[in-house]
């Protein structure tokens, strides 16, 4: 084989050895972008999608819209006019801190998931890591740390949390809607 | 009551053209299952029917089906806070129409045939959370007239049709939602037995 063939050769397996790498690489994004572990963000408005969520803090401004999969020991964050959507896959150690006006999903009677009102959801979020239990742990039997006291209402589930910012407990099954918007049908009165 | 009046005399009309030309009675029962998509409010449906011929001849055939269709819409659930305003839950509103229906087919050449009937029955309304635990529900009287073309391929026939739906206003948690008469287009396939 002369210098030339070897040239050709040795550039035939460069090129195929970098095709190659490339599509494992792309491989392996693409799988870790269907699995978010250990990810703290404040979501861009917009859509967004993740099929496992683990271990996370997200904050869902207004105009977003965060739809999940299975979710695992993570807090979500949801501002006014914030979506969060889906868990066709099951939730467990999930708490969900919203502003009233978000829309979050309804996993009433599920184990390990709560749902908070917030007055201030960004607020909530900045102070996570000083003032927060873990994700799916209890708040009112939660009493090492921070200086967790009711505030008014306590038999109907409405406690308060340090500076003046409150949060309920999850929507009780017997509670019932007072008022419906349908997204086709309009209200004839 | 136009609306019954008006259901009738569609029946009435369709029963005795066909009546008129026949002549055997052959009982034929067949399932039918199909999907299609409702203009007004823009979404698809499913249905399912269970259907027998109870006249028929060379030229017509007379048929009787009960109806179960269904589609499903999004609703936003307001539930009371403490204090001020509301908290939000995503939520969904079912309806399912349950009709008796009368059809008649005009047979024509190569296994290809025209329809034409009417039905009328009941549309309950549910509306439901995400895991289906129903807050609300209501039913209301829903009336329709479809038509179509079908088509023979041995012992399955497939279906391409229009119907026309006429629905009436309906109630959920003391609101009145006020619904519209809509054109349904669709494709079906059944399964005689």
């Amino acid at each position: 084989m002369n210098k030339r063939n070897q040239l050709v050769v040795l550039t035939f397996v460069r090129a195929l050895s970098g095709f190659i790498v490339t599509l494992v690489s792309g491989f392996l994004v693409g799988c870790s972008n269907s699995r978010t572990v250990g990810k703290e963000k404040r979501l861009a408005p917009g859509n967004h999608v993740s099929k496992t969520v683990m271990d996370s803090d997200f904050l869902i401004p207004e105009g977003a819209t965060m739809m999940v999969d299975y979710s695992s020991r993570t807090r979500y964050f949801v501002e006014k006019g914030g979506a969060l959507t889906g868990f066709p896959k099951g939730v467990e150690l999930t708490t969900v801190y919203a502003e009233e006006g978000a829309l979050v999903p309804n996993l009433c009677g599920q184990q390990g998931f709560a749902v908070r009102i917030v007055n201030d959801a960004t607020f909530v979020y900045r102070n996570r890591h000083r003032e927060l239990p873990p994700a799916g742990i209890d708040h009112a039997s939660n009493g090492g740390g921070a200086n967790v006291v009711p505030v008014v209402g306590v038999s109907t589930g409405f406690w308060g949390w340090g500076r003046g910012w409150g949060w309920v407990h999850s929507r009780p099954c017997s509670w019932r809607p007072v008022s419906v918007r349908l997204s086709s049908y309009r209200m004839s009165r | 009551m136009m609306k019954i009046k008006r259901l009738i005399l569609i029946l009435a009309t369709l029963f005795g053209a066909g009546l008129a030309s026949g002549q055997d009675t052959a009982w034929r029962g067949e399932i039918m299952l199909g999907g299609g998509y409702l203009e007004d409010p823009g979404k698809a449906y499913g249905f399912l029917q269970a259907r027998g011929s109870f006249y028929e001849d060379d030229a017509f055939r007379h048929s009787l089906f009960l109806e179960y269709l269904g589609h499903v819409d999004d609703a936003v659930l307001e539930f009371p806070a403490f204090g001020k305003g509301g908290f939000f839950e995503d939520g969904d509103i079912t309806f399912s129409n349950i009709t008796v229906n009368y059809e008649l087919e005009a047979k024509l050449d190569f296994g290809v045939s025209l329809y034409a009937g009417a039905g009328a029955g009941l549309e309950l309304i549910s509306l439901d959370d995400r895991f289906n635990f129903s807050f609300d529900s209501d039913s209301n009287f829903v009336s329709q007239i479809f038509a179509g073309v079908r088509i023979n391929f041995g012992p399955v026939w497939g279906q391409l049709g229009l119907r026309y739906l006429f629905r009436e206003d309906f109630s959920l948690l003391g609101d009145q939602f006020k619904t519209n008469d809509s054109v349904a287009y669709e494709l079906s396939v059944s399964f005689e037995f």
